[in-house]
């Protein structure tokens, strides 16, 4: 509905999607925080999910082993998606020359509302999973994650869904060491790599040049 | 309005079947500012029909207007049905065949997959005649379109066209660009093709008119300005001088 709306008007002006889509999410967070308030609320999933399992003398959360597994699956789907369906071709070919594709006779503006969709799904599922991390729900909490997937994006290279993929990773597990080695400098860290990557390769890691 | 060239009221071959496409008094502009005054034209039901004119007098615009990629007002009817207002996506399915003035092939897809985006629903997908006339893309069906040489993405370009069953086909400037060799292969490419679908063409290269078009529409600063038999246009030393700046291809120095 909102890509119906608003976005619609806006292909071809992506700095303008971005921003209408930024002040959507606030104007949100703040109409939840007006009906049920912006205290967290706690939440418990199934007992094996609260336990932790050994690896490599590590005591690592049986939650997150879901939360990884959950992301795998969702990054494989779109890769698929997008690979092997025609769905996936036009969406392909409409991000690269939105005309051209209408000049062949293809109602464009179904296919990327079913991207819209698919991208809520998406981040549903991401919600879900990043719940079960915190072990909370807050409307706050989408915030700090906002943060991040705008520096992930933005190292992976705009447009890029593989960078997108390569880039968190590497975003967490860079953030992670500096928080346990270099006392807790995680978030600076991140921010580093950020400037490292704009000043190198401006369009980012897998961007178009 | 009564100022323009009256229309003539059999096509130049004389044949009495109904032009396929009917343009009157296309107005068309981009980014606001109008690019398209005032243009009539008419695509005989069969063969080529030309459309001339000096660089910018606004032949892409007056195609990019008729696939509503560009705002137009006026009439614009196929088959006697209204497209004027319909959207581009539209306009194509009820078979209007677009080959853009820069081949645009998507340069992320393969050759295949270029031309199985092409494929419309409804229509019957003419692989045979495509592979039949580019054997290149059947070898080449798994290279990305981005890095075929000019020439086979012009190739790529035709193929989507030719693949789907059109009513006419709107081709702009398909031989910019390419090497006498070329010129010529793409311009067999297109007598064979309008044995099946007319063609609306935008063309430099006068020798191509010359042997393709019955046909010819002129235009200066976004007008029509001259209708008529292609040969007899070319053949016309003045009107050939002042309309395209050139003489009409006959002798050898005319020819680009
Ligand atoms: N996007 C645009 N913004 C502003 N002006 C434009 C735009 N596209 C075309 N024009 C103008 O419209 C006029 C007609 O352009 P058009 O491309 O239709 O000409 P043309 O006859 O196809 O020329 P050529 O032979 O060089 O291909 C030109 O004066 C051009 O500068
Ligand atoms: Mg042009």
């Amino acid at each position: 509905m909102t890509e119906r709306l608003l976005v619609q008007r806006l292909y071809e002006r992506h700095i303008e999607q971005v921003l209408v889509t930024v002040g959507l999410a606030l104007a949100t967070v703040a109409l939840f925080d007006g009906i049920w308030g912006t205290d967290p609320r706690f939440l418990t999933g199934p007992a094996w999910m609260e336990s932790t399992t050994r690896i490599a003398g590590a005591n690592v959360p049986n939650d997150r082993f879901i939360a990884i597994l959950g992301a795998l699956v969702v990054l494989a789907a779109i890769v698929l998606f997008l690979q092997r369906t025609r769905f996936g071709m036009i969406i392909r070919a409409g991000v690269e020359n939105r005309s051209m594709v209408t000049a062949l006779g293809i109602d464009v503006r179904n296919a990327f509302t079913l991207v819209f969709t698919i991208g809520g799904a998406a981040a549903g599922v991401g919600g879900v999973l990043a719940s079960h991390y915190f072990g909370y729900v807050s409307p706050l909490l989408g915030q700090t994650l906002l943060i991040f997937a705008f520096i992930v994006t933005v190292i992976g290279g705009l447009g890029s869904l593989i960078g997108a993929a390569v880039a968190s990773v590497l975003v967490a597990v860079l953030q992670q060491f500096a928080n346990y080695y270099l006392w807790g400098t995680g978030d600076l860290a991140v921010v580093v790599l950020l400037a490292a990557v704009l000043l190198a390769r401006p369009s980012g890691l897998l961007g178009r040049q | 309005m009564s100022q323009h060239t009256a229309y003539p009221e059999k096509s130049a071959s004389g044949t009495a079947a109904a032009p396929v496409l009917v343009v009157r008094g296309l107005r068309a502009h981009v980014a606001g500012q109008q690019v398209v005054e005032h243009v009539d034209l008419e695509v005989a039901a069969t063969g080529v029909t030309a459309l001339l004119g000096r660089n910018g007098v606004g032949k892409t615009s007056t195609i990019k207007a008729v696939m509503g990629l560009i705002g137009r007002e006026g009439g614009i009817t196929l088959d006697g049905q209204d497209i004027s207002h319909l959207p581009t996506h539209r306009v194509a399915q009820l078979g209007v065949g677009y080959v853009p003035e820069d081949r645009e092939v998507f340069s992320g897809l393969t050759v295949t997959e270029n031309l199985r985006l092409a494929e419309r629903r409804g229509s019957e997908h003419r692989y045979d005649l495509v592979y039949d006339l580019f054997p290149e893309l059947r070898e080449r069906g798994q290279q990305a379109a981005g890095t075929l040489s000019g020439g086979q993405q012009q190739m790529v370009s035709l193929a989507r066209a030719l693949l789907n069953d059109n009513r006419v086909l709107l081709v702009d400037e398909p031989t910019k660009g390419l090497a006498p060799r070329l010129v010529q292969e793409v311009a067999r490419v297109l007598a064979h093709a309008a044995e099946v679908v007319p063609i609306l063409l935008v063309e430099q290269n006068l020798q191509v008119v010359r042997t393709l078009a019955r046909d010819a529409v002129v235009l200066t600063d976004g007008r029509s300005v001259h209708h008529g038999p292609a040969a007899e246009f070319l053949d016309d030393p003045v009107a050939t001088q002042r309309l395209l700046g050139v003489h009409g291809g006959t002798d050898p120095a005319g020819a680009v």
